[in-house]
């Protein structure tokens, strides 16, 4: 299928709201029919080797062809796909040495954007994304489709870590995910800031033998609805996958689902999930959905799920050493998210948690 | 594996004479005529012919397993053995019936430890008995149809609204074709000492059973049922879509436990709801080891404040089973707390699913809800899944899952062979530990039974 091809089964197809369980939807009513019509701009501050679409064509035949594979089989699950299958604007990022790679982006306007990370075998590299709004006040409700593939190639080792803060405005709607070879690691940290509607799915496909993810996911909810989807895919045997989640909520409502999927060939595989959400107010609704599937019984999987308010005693005894009832709050908070950063560089972590700080209390 | 030795006591079918079978399918004729067979009142009828409306408006569920194979326009929806109805002498009920309870134990289980005994054998109940004593108390155990005649008042408060029609499919289907089942009063600060016991039997292939059991416990009251169920076992598919609707009034305190052994050809698509008042307690217990298809999850609304539900339930999967299973626990009230417990084991290609759903809405303040789920696999063509929502609205409740799945370890099995037992003898003794949680809260004869039976499944598994 082409662009047209797409947009013209866009125009076709009606809306549904999204389901994520027994009687629980998100609803989406934002208009999209002429959103495609008010493309915005995105601006890379960084002068890594990001290609351009036309670009992949020159690059080796391995590299184009995965990345061709990807592109050629979008996921088109709903209307909001075949969108963004019509619109995206695609870029490459290889990565071939060591090292670290930073990614700064500012947003403005509509946004459509299709990101491919390449990771060549034998890498060891640590990637950090950093997407912001400009900012600008606008008459509508500004939508950008985010999708980013992640090609982790045999023995190779990443450790992705993800900033987005688009502000309550906007409506975002994101799909991630990981494709990991034989021997490689993925180490994510996803860290979603406010939006009016953020609908996401971190998905981490564990196609090759002795390999891990483990991904950790922060959802900062502040006036904010938000649909997170985060599944692992074990298909391949020896693997190991662990997501944690955590949701720090004010004035939202936010939907977790999570989903171990174990496959038949998936032998020795070991998998665990784990969700909070931490209610700081009573005007927030929070649903949690950690879902299991299983297959093969040589395995070990776990879930556990929590949903708790900022433990009262132990305010109390913080401020028995001293501190304000506002101080020991903030620190249980921080204490909350700052173990979920435990996948971040060193060099790295002060840094993030010092932005995650500054969307929680300092922007209205 | 050799499953041939238990299941023959719940698969053989018995030659019994029917009085009366209505034609496949479900019309306003065959509803019509079976309110005229019962000779029931006229607001029944309106109530099933309302229900029928639904069920034709109603489209069947887009989640869950597969009920491709059930043809709904196949089944034989009322079926009266030759029998009289409702007879509280043994002596009575026809040999080759009274052979089929024989064999599943009802009378023997009343003369010891029961305070009062049902059996229904396809639409129809064909025994009923309760002690002396508790008769004189104002407890009324009677079966359903009876009590529609008897007590038209308290079943026109209470029949249908909790599970109301609009619920579901199934939920309709049953409102329009409801026929037998168990009718439980309880008077104010009456307390049943021992438990009351029904046994369903579906005889009649192709058939449907609808059988409804509503309980009321009065202010204060207590009372513990027990059901037990079982299917002969044909080619054709036969559908059970009973329901049970249960009132915990103020103080009150409800234990109800089941054992549902359907063959493995019948759909079990049942509806359990409870509606639990203040400082009232109901509890769940059960257990689901037949059925080809089980789609069952008891819910409890605590509408009252302090008010609790435990449920505890165990599925078994074999061979070409999916058991969909699981438990729903609204807390619409403060300080209301309840507990799952959910254990599975799946085996040979067998499917375990917990589809729960808690749901605590804004001003159920100090609401506590604990989950947790085990399952346990034996083969890699099997599958264990698990579903849970947890949706909460007030800030001041605490509610925690956990899940575990996984294979017995081989450590466990060869510590427990390095203390003399075989392999086969460490797999039973792991099974029936990992199940003590819940056979531990059934009576007796019901653990005894279920620990039996899980061990013959269980019967050369290990490999």
């Amino acid at each position: 299928m082409n662009r047209e091809s797409y947009l013209k089964k866009f125009h076709e197809l009606t809306f549904d709201n999204i389901k994520s369980g027994l009687g629980i939807i998100t609803k989406i009513d934002v208009q999209l029919d002429n959103c495609y019509k008010m493309n915005g701009s995105t601006y890379y501050d960084s002068n890594k080797k990001l290609f351009d679409e036309e670009q992949i064509v020159a690059l080796e035949h391995e590299i184009s062809k995965k990345i061709k594979h990807i592109l050629d089989s979008p996921v088109l699950d709903n209307k909001i796909d075949y969108m963004h299958a019509a619109l995206r604007y695609i870029k490459v990022l290889i990565i071939e040495e060591n090292g670290e790679y930073i990614v700064s982006r500012k947003i403005s306007g509509n946004q459509f954007i299709h990101l491919i990370i390449y990771v060549k075998e034998n890498v060891d590299a640590t990637l950090y994304l950093n997407t912001k709004t400009d900012n600008k006040e606008l008459s509508f409700t500004p939508v950008s489709t985010e999708f980013i593939d992640i090609i982790v190639n045999n023995r190779s080792s990443v450790h992705f870590i993800e900033l987005r803060d688009y502000g309550n405005k906007y409506f975002l709607y994101s799909r991630k995910k990981a494709h990991i070879g034989e021997y490689a690691n993925i180490y994510w940290t996803n860290i979603e800031g406010p939006a009016k509607l953020n609908i996401t799915e971190l998905h981490s496909s564990i196609n090759g033998k002795d390999s891990e993810s483990i991904m950790n996911t922060i959802v900062l909810a502040k006036n904010s609805e938000y649909n997170i989807f985060t599944r692992t895919d074990h298909n391949a045997m020896n693997t190991k996958s662990l997501m944690h989640a955590g949701t720090i909520m004010s004035d939202s409502k936010s939907i977790m689902r999570g989903l171990v999927y174990i496959d038949e060939n998936a032998r020795n595989s070991n998998g665990y999930q784990k969700t909070e959400m931490l209610l700081l107010d009573n005007n927030s609704r929070a649903i949690s959905i950690p879902d299991l599937e299983i297959h093969n019984n040589d395995v070990r999987c776990t879930h556990g799920s929590s949903i708790t308010r900022p433990d009262a005693e132990k305010i109390f005894y913080i401020q028995s050493r001293g501190l304000n009832q506002e101080e020991s709050k903030k620190l249980i908070i921080k204490g909350f998210y700052d173990s979920l950063l435990s996948e971040v560089p060193n060099g790295l972590r002060d840094n993030i948690s010092n932005e995650i700080e500054e969307i929680l209390y300092e922007k209205k | 594996m050799n499953v041939d030795i238990n299941r023959n006591l719940y698969d053989h079918y018995d030659d019994v004479k029917e009085k009366y079978k209505a034609p496949e399918g479900v019309n306003e004729e065959v509803i019509r005529n079976i309110s005229k067979y019962k000779n029931e009142p006229e607001w029944m009828l309106e109530k099933r012919l309302y229900s029928l409306k639904i069920f034709n408006e109603l489209k069947m569920p887009d989640w869950g397993p597969s009920l491709e194979k059930l043809d709904l326009n196949k089944i034989t929806y009322f079926v009266i053995p030759e029998a009289e109805a409702n007879s509280n002498d043994w002596e009575k009920v026809p040999e080759n019936i009274k052979k089929t309870f024989e064999k599943l134990g009802i009378p023997e289980a009343e003369r010891k430890a029961l305070a009062g005994v049902g059996a229904q054998y396809d639409s129809q109940v064909v025994y009923h008995n309760i002690r002396e004593d508790l008769k004189k108390k104002g407890v009324i155990f009677e079966d359903m149809d009876v009590a529609v005649q008897k007590y038209p008042e308290l079943v026109k408060k209470y029949f249908m609204k909790n599970v109301k029609a609009n619920l579901h499919k199934f939920a309709a289907l049953h409102g329009a074709v409801w026929s037998g089942g168990t009718f439980i009063y309880v008077p104010k600060n009456t307390k049943v000492d021992m438990p009351l016991q029904a046994y369903f039997r579906m005889n009649t292939k192709k058939a449907g059973q609808f059988e409804h059991t509503l309980i009321i416990l009065d202010e204060g009251a207590q009372c513990h049922y027990i059901e037990g169920c079982s299917a002969p076992l044909y080619n054709a598919s036969s559908l059970h879509a009973g329901c049970v609707e249960v009132y915990v009034h103020k103080n009150a305190r409800m234990r109800y436990s089941s054992v549902e052994n359907w063959s493995k050809n019948t759909f079990n698509l049942n509806t359990k709801r409870a509606i639990v008042e203040e400082n009232g307690i109901m509890e769940w217990v059960g257990g689901n080891l037949g059925s080809g298809c089980t789609m069952l999850y008891p819910t409890s609304l605590l509408v009252g404040k302090n008010s609790r539900a435990d449920h505890i339930s165990i599925a078994y999967a074999g061979h070409d089973q999916n058991q969909d299973t699981g438990a729903k626990v609204y807390h619409l009230a403060e300080n209301t707390s309840s507990t799952i417990k959910s254990k599975s084991i799946s085996k040979d290609g067998g499917i375990t699913a917990y589809r729960g759903l808690i749901k605590i809405v804004k001003g159920a303040k100090n609401s506590k809800c604990a989950v947790s789920c085990d399952a346990l696999m034996f083969d890699n063509k099997s599958q264990s899944n698990t579903y849970p929502s947890i949706d909460v609205e007030e800030q001041e409740s605490d509610v925690v899952h956990e899940a575990t799945v996984g294979k017995i370890s081989e450590e466990q099995i060869f510590y427990l062979q390095s203390r003399g037992l075989s392999a086969e003898e460490a797999v039973k003794m792991i099974v029936s530990g990992f199940i003590e949680p819940l056979v531990k809260e059934l009576p007796l004869e019901y653990a005894v039974e279920m620990n039996r039976l899980i061990e013959l499944e269980m019967e050369g598994s290990l490999g």
